[in-house]
């Protein structure tokens, strides 16, 4: 064992460990016979390699420099020269490819000589040619690897350059080089040769012997795989990349450009670590590597930290005196989880150290090639940074012998290539007495990643950290501030001075303010109609004069369900007038969200505007009110707090938002007025925005951006402008900005890197935010014109940070920097500022900062926390954003800390989607994510295991089921069955392991025939939000219901000019069949008799019959629910239109039904299902199908029942027909008023108002389809009076709605043969197949039924 | 890294300050200037609870004795 050694491991215990490892086993290295070819060591062949693949390059190279300062004997120097490439066979070793690849071809002594080349050079000139030569590139198969010249710069005045390549030579070879250079220029200069010991064996031996000795990684014996299976346990799970402060992200093609920075730790510290070492029974290099991971600990690279470390290589005492590449890597890999105390750290390293060093034989490539990480050409593998403890250049000038008439220096030149993104080099210093006097720490650093004054500022804080820790070693390495007292004033109050006295208003103070300015100013403008700010002002002044006398007082919530619109301006600012707050409600959200955000937030009220309020008084319990045009009756004058019910200040709540919650329940943000104001400053001041800018308003109504938009253009006197139709994108918004001269947006990233950026020159100023704001952006849209990107959540007011100006070229950009009055931390786990460029966790704090979350108490005081940096009991927000703030205090964006999305523009929690999948019987487990490889992109993916038992999820039932109940954002665009989500080690979903979803997991329909059939597939997609639908896939099948039906029957009346109705999509349900059917023109005609709702499938059909309304449009929301084999058609009454007109009695009207189920399917078995009067139809006609020889497998029945008659049959006779129908009318819940009646007038609004509770389809019914359904209804509720139901063979399938029956089931059994089978829902009668609980439960009692029926077939897997 | 505020095995303060907002506070982090703490190192469930049952107005102090104030002054009037 070489005695070096022990002093590297200095106590006993470390020597044992060495000693039970390999080294006792090593056989020595002896001078063995060589081949013809000698081969490479594993370490050269690499280097070899590389020098294959990139051709000669200088990343390899080592150089060294030594100022010669006396009387130099040049002749001598090339002497010595020769004697040492002599002496040492590697320095004039050649590497030529043979048969079997590269070899070791030794070239004479004489062949190799004259290497000296001396050059003038002025003395400030010297550091640059160094550099020139250093960058020496050789070419390794026919030059030696060294060169040496000699800068002059004056008669007593040199410098001595040796370079090498690394393929002969590494750090400790240098020594020895030197050593023996000096020891022969000793000689010479004497005129002698020198006199020196015969090297016991050459490189070429130790390069056969570790052939030899290390054997074949193949037989599992040998120290070859033994070493092998160490490192690969050892480093398992390693992370692929190490985080760093850096001030760029890594680019794709890295330029090796590296600089180095430099630091002096005095000898106190040098001696607290050696004291440490000591203590610790541990080496000076542990401590310092225990703090070095430490350190990138703190500077957030986690806490698993791979480290480099060269080791000398030189395992056996023969090859101690060589000059050659014996240096290896070992990767130690620190663990500086659960904070321990830096004693505790170092005592980690030192453990893992011993063991690597035990396992050092094993040549560093073919680990690499072993473990195979993911190789990227930009870093490192297996480690980023390294650490290197360097006395040889000290030794050197020591031990190599102080030539005669010489002083030697080494001339510290900086290296401008750096291999790693980090690497430390400690060089010892010891006074004369041996006592530690210093330590030399230069940071190598990758320029790539690094600026110098990082570097710098870098390793002074290392030095900091480390001299604190090796003082105190019980500390934690957690427990001390990482900054400095000026870094620290710096980062929490330089960077934050926002602070603007005198900006507190309202918004209504605000708009007033800037009425005042420019009245006559356009304010709005909306599908050519405009709107000066004296008369938006008037109008919202009306308005809030209303909202007033119905008693609206500050902090009272007031809903907007309006689509973008003057209106829903108009009632922004009128709520705010009155001292209200609004609460935008997207009216395209699905019902039962947009009455979840009602009852929410409380509302007192809430304004409708038309379609959206159709005849309600209320919305989920909410008193409606349509807001008139002109409410004459009010003063349109500005209200003083007098006007109000309660003066109004900036603290009252101005609006509330709602984004996605995490829990699965969306949260009502409640912002002040004061809020407001920083965000307006921000952007007259950033922007700017002033009288005659014309800004977009594109968010959607319910967003906070939409506000954003609003303060932009109506403090500051510029124009809204608001599109026509819904939301846009691509070339129609291109057009719109264009058409309307918009000279100021916001649009989200998404968006814009969609949108075509030809002609749109007028387009001044661009706001960008939402989501990540990339350089290729940047590029294309900040010329020319001034581009921000923005940032803030909804919880601090919509705008909270703001960039500069972009340029295009740069990095990517910041998002800036604080609007006045409001200040950013970037804080550690601990809440203390991190440093710059350090990653921590974004808070935000002052003026901007909403109130909280409505009514969630507990969820506000978790996210709105108290501050330790600004004014006494203040609050801040966590934002769940990652960042760091580069060296100028600009805030960068680095992802997220849960699992919060932005797509684009909106924000959405998984979690909530995954609640709402999960709620689904259907789904035991689910797993929602965003994936870059989705459908059409960036798309939100979901993962579902199935419940036990039927219905399996399909892709469409989960899609019918999500679109019910979130906004269409939030449903994702493909749908995944597993049998188990995947998981990591530690139990966490591992999301590396999701399958990606198929290109269209949709499967691919019929494509269309023609531009028409095109044209509908187009609007059938965008309106189910679907990649592409097919010719003939049916509406309703995917995901399409009632709501989404009138949408798309608007849609195709914008896009093809075609009148439809809704019931055409009803009768039509699929591109194809709508094609033909506005290619016959769509006349009036009385609804047809017989919907196909899904014509597809091979098993017998299921006939429903309409209810008491006639319509057979409400069974359309089964079609998900049931097997997708079984077509489903839907009985319609007939109408006074009809030729037949209305039937004089049930039966009548059952026989009709049943002559046109046999036009379908001409024998049984029949599947028959009725909701309601439907059921009773059913039930007659299955009778008559009977009476006629045919089978009935199924007759299902959602909530009726046998008319309860109590002997009374006088009691009919009894009042008036009008009155009795009324009384009807009444239990279902609609009532037609006694005055009415009298006046024989049909309540025609108000039976709209009902239909559409039932079915909120049906309020879109032109006039005549409305009488026509009245008249139905009437006939219907006529006719059940006088009907008893006959008996059925068959069985009957009840399901019952259990909050409404008042009914028994058992008196059905009067009337089958069969038995009743009754399931008991959990629903009401009139919303049994509106409301999704209810239709999925009906769907699975009747999916169940169905599938029985087809006896043990197989389930088919939809998705 | 895991925010302090979300470590669920973690103990809590509950901090109130003057205006009677309410914040959930990592215990081993120093209380800031103008809060206190009403609750001390306690779960974290349990801190939740307790705000959830006593912060029932969610509105700062300053503005419910702000509009108290003017209810009864224009009730005074009237």
């Amino acid at each position: 064992m070489p005695v070096r050694r022990l002093f590297e491991h200095p106590t006993v215990r470390s020597l044992s460990a060495l000693l039970d490892s390999h080294d006792g086993r090593r056989p020595p290295v002896t001078p063995a016979p060589r081949p013809e070819h000698v081969p490479l060591s594993y370490a050269q062949q690499r280097l070899w390699i590389m020098h294959r693949l990139t051709g000669p390059d200088a990343t390899y190279n080592i150089h060294r420099a030594l100022r010669l300062d006396g009387d130099l004997d040049v002749p001598a120097l090339e002497a010595a020269l020769q004697d040492v490439t002599e002496r040492h066979e590697t320095l004039r070793t050649v590497f030529p490819e043979g048969a079997e690849g590269p070899y070791q071809k030794v070239l004479p002594a004489r062949r190799a000589a004259g290497t000296l080349t001396v050059l003038p050079v002025a003395g400030q000139e010297v550091d640059r040619t160094l550099a020139e030569l250093a960058a020496h590139r050789f070419d390794l198969e026919s030059e030696p690897p060294m060169r040496a010249w000699l800068l002059e710069s004056g008669p007593r005045s040199r410098v001595l350059v040796l370079v090498l390549h690394h393929i002969a030579s590494d750090g400790w070879s240098g020594r020895r080089l030197l050593r023996d250079l000096f020891t022969a220029y000793t000689a010479r200069r004497a005129g002698r040769a020198p006199q020196w010991r015969p090297l016991p064996v050459q490189y070429a031996d130790y390069a056969l012997w570790q052939r030899r000795y290390l054997g074949d990684p193949a037989d599992p014996a040998s120290p070859a795989a033994v070493q092998l299976d160490y490192w690969e346990k050892q480093l398992a799970g390693l992370p692929q990349e190490l985080r760093l402060p850096a001030d760029r992200p890594r680019p794709a093609r890295p330029t090796r450009t590296g600089g180095q920075v430099w630091l002096t730790l005095p000898a106190t510290v040098h001696s607290a670590v050696a004291d440490l070492a000591r203590t610790c029974r541990a080496s000076v290099f542990m401590v310092v590597q225990a703090a070095v991971a430490a350190f990138l600990t703190r500077m957030g690279a986690g806490e698993d930290i791979p480290i480099g470390a060269p080791v000398a290589g030189r395992t056996d005492e023969a090859v101690e005196e060589l000059v050659g590449f014996f240096v290896s890597t070992l990767v130690l890999r620190t663990d500086t989880s659960g904070d321990p105390t830096f004693t505790e750290l170092v005592g980690r390293v030192r453990e893992t150290a011993l063991a690597a060093y035990a396992h050092q034989d094993l040549p560093f490539e073919q680990l690499v090639e072993r473990l195979s990480p993911t190789r990227s050409l930009g870093r490192h593998p297996l480690f980023q940074v390294a650490l290197s403890c360097n006395n040889t250049e000290e030794q050197m000038a020591r031990q190599g012998g102080r030539p005669p008439g010489l002083t030697v220096t080494p001339h510290q030149v900086e290296t401008a290539r750096s291999k790693f993104d980090l690497m430390f080099t400690f060089l010892e210093s010891h006074g004369e007495d041996g006592q530690p006097s210093g330590i030399e720490t230069a940071l190598e650093y990758s320029a790539d990643l690094f600026d110098r004054e990082t570097a710098q500022s870098l390793l002074d804080r290392f030095g900091r950290m480390l001299a604190i820790w090796a003082a105190e070693p019980a500390d934690t390495i957690g427990a001390r501030e990482l900054l400095a007292a000026d870094e620290r004033h710096t980062v929490v109050t330089e960077w934050n001075a926002t602070r603007r006295a005198g900006l507190v208003a309202t918004l209504p103070r605000m708009f007033q303010e800037q009425v005042a300015r420019t009245p006559h100013a356009t304010a709005l403008e909306h599908a050519g109609q405009a709107l000066t700010y004296a008369e938006l002002n008037a109008r919202a002044n009306r308005l809030a004069g209303v909202l007033v006398r119905r008693g609206i007082r500050p902090e009272d919530r007031v809903a907007t369900l309006m689509s973008r619109s003057p209106g829903q301006i108009t009632a922004l600012l009128a709520i705010a007038k009155a001292g209200g707050a609004a609460v935008p409600v997207d009216p395209g959200h699905p019902e039962q969200r947009i009455a979840f955000m009602l009852r929410d937030s409380a509302c007192a009220l809430v304004l409708a505007g038309d379609p959206y309020a159709a005849g309600r008084e209320e919305i989920a319990g909410v008193p409606v009110l349509v807001p008139d045009d002109e409410p004459a009756q009010e003063p349109a004058t500005d209200l003083a707090d007098g006007d109000r019910n309660a003066p109004l200040t900036a603290g009252n709540a101005a609006y509330v938002v709602y984004t996605s919650g995490s829990t699965g329940r969306p949260k009502g943000v409640v912002t002040e007025h004061r809020g407001l104001l920083s965000l307006a400053t921000a952007q007259r001041e950033r922007y700017p925005v002033e009288p005659g800018s014309r800004v977009l308003q594109l968010a959607s109504p319910s967003f906070d951006g939409a506000v954003l938009e609003l303060l932009m253009a109506l403090t500051t006197g510029g124009t809204l402008v608001l599109p026509d139709g819904p939301l846009l994108a691509g070339q129609p918004l291109a057009e719109m900005l264009a058409e309307h001269r918009i000279s100021h947006a916001f649009i989200p990233p998404a968006v814009l890197s969609g949108l075509p950026s030809e002609g749109l020159d007028g387009l001044r100023c661009l706001a960008v935010g939402g989501e990540a704001v990339t350089a290729p952006l940047v590029d294309r849209w900040a010329r020319g014109r001034r581009m921000l990107d923005v940032y803030g959540p909804t919880e601090t007011t919509a705008v909270t940070l703001t960039s500069e100006a972009l340029t295009p070229g740069g990095p990517p950009p910041a998002i800036g920097t604080p609007v006045p009055n409001t200040r950013a931390y970037v804080l550690d786990d601990r809440l203390r500022p991190v440093p710059p460029g350090v990653m921590g966790e974004l808070y935000l704090a002052g003026a901007s900062l909403a109130r909280g979350y409505g009514g969630r108490p507990a969820l506000t005081a978790s996210r709105y926390v108290g501050c330790p940096f600004g004014e006494p009991g203040e609050r801040m927000y966590r934002t769940g954003d990652l960042a760091r703030r580069d060296r100028e205090g600009r805030v960068h964006h680095m992802g997220r800390t849960d699992e919060q999305i932005k797509l684009r523009g909106f924000r959405v929690e998984p979690g909530e989607i995954r609640a709402r999948l999960t709620d689904h019987p259907a789904v035991r487990e689910a797993a929602v994510v965003l994936r870059e490889d989705g459908p059409g992109g960036r798309a939100l993916v979901a993962y579902v295991v199935p419940a036990d038992g039927p219905p399996r999820p399909t892709a469409t039932r989960l899609r019918a089921h999500l679109t019910a109940l979130l906004p269409p954002y939030m449903v994702p665009a493909a749908f995944l069955v597993l049998d188990a989500l995947p998981t990591t080690a530690n139990g966490k979903l591992d999301r590396d392991a999701l399958p990606a979803p198929e290109p269209l997991a949709e499967e691919a329909g019929r494509p269309p025939r023609d531009e028409r059939e095109a044209a509908l597939c187009e609007v059938f997609a965008e309106v189910l939000e679907r990649t592409s639908v097919g010719a003939d896939d049916g509406f309703f099948e995917n995901g399409g219901h009632s709501l989404l039906a009138v949408r798309l029957v608007a849609r195709v009346r914008e896009r093809l000019g075609v009148p439809l109705a809704a019931r055409d999509l009803f009768e039509a349900p699929t591109p194809a069949a709508l094609a033909a059917r506005i290619g016959r023109g769509a006349e009036r005609r009385a609804p047809a008799p017989l919907l196909t709702l899904r014509g597809r499938g091979d098993q017998p059909p299921l006939f429903c019959v309409h209810p008491a309304v006639g319509l057979g449009w409400a069974y359309a929301s089964l079609l998900p629910w049931l097997p997708a084999d079984v077509p489903v058609h839907a009985l319609q009454a007939r109408t006074p239109a009809d030729g037949a007109g209305l039937p004089g009695s049930v039966e009548e009207m059952a026989d009709d039904y049943v002559r046109l189920i046999r036009r379908v399917r001409p024998h049984g078995p029949y599947r028959l299902l009725g909701w309601s009067l439907g059921a009773h139809v059913a039930h007659t006609a299955a009778g008559l199908l009977e009476r006629d020889g045919q089978r009935v497998d199924l007759l299902a029945m959602l909530d009726a029942y046998p008319p309860h008659r109590t002997g009374d049959p006088g009691g009919r006779a009894d009042g008036s027909e009008a009155e009795i129908v009324a009384a009807n009318l009444r239990e279902s819940g609609f009532a037609w008023e006694e005055a009415d009646q009298r006046a024989g007038r049909f309540p025609l609004e108000r039976f709209r108002a009902h239909l559409r509770r039932v079915d909120s389809s049906l309020g879109h019914l032109d006039d005549a389809e409305l009488t026509a359904a009245k008249d139905v209804y009437v006939n219907n509720v006529r006719l059940m009076r006088s009907f008893t139901p006959g008996r059925v063979r068959c069985g009957i399938v009840l399901m019952t709605a259990e909050r409404t029956r008042g009914l028994d089931p058992a008196a059905w059994e009067a009337h089958t043969d069969g038995g009743v089978e009754v399931h008991r829902l959990d629903a009401a009668h009139m919303s049994m197949l509106t409301e999704p609980t209810s239709v999925a439960e009906a769907g699975r009692v009747l999916t169940r039924r169905l599938d029985s029926l087809r006896g043990a077939t197989t389930k088919k897997r939809e998705v | 890294m895991t925010n302090p505020f979300d470590d669920t095995e973690g103990a809590f303060h509950v901090l109130v300050n003057d205006e009677n907002q309410h914040s959930l506070w990592p215990h081993f982090v120093e209380i800031p200037a103008g809060w206190r703490a009403v609750v001390r190192e306690r779960p974290r469930q349990e801190c939740l609870d307790y705000i959830e049952a006593n912060w029932t107005d969610m509105r700062p102090q300053s503005l419910i004795e702000a509009m108290e104030a003017h209810e009864k002054s224009a009730g005074a009037t009237k």
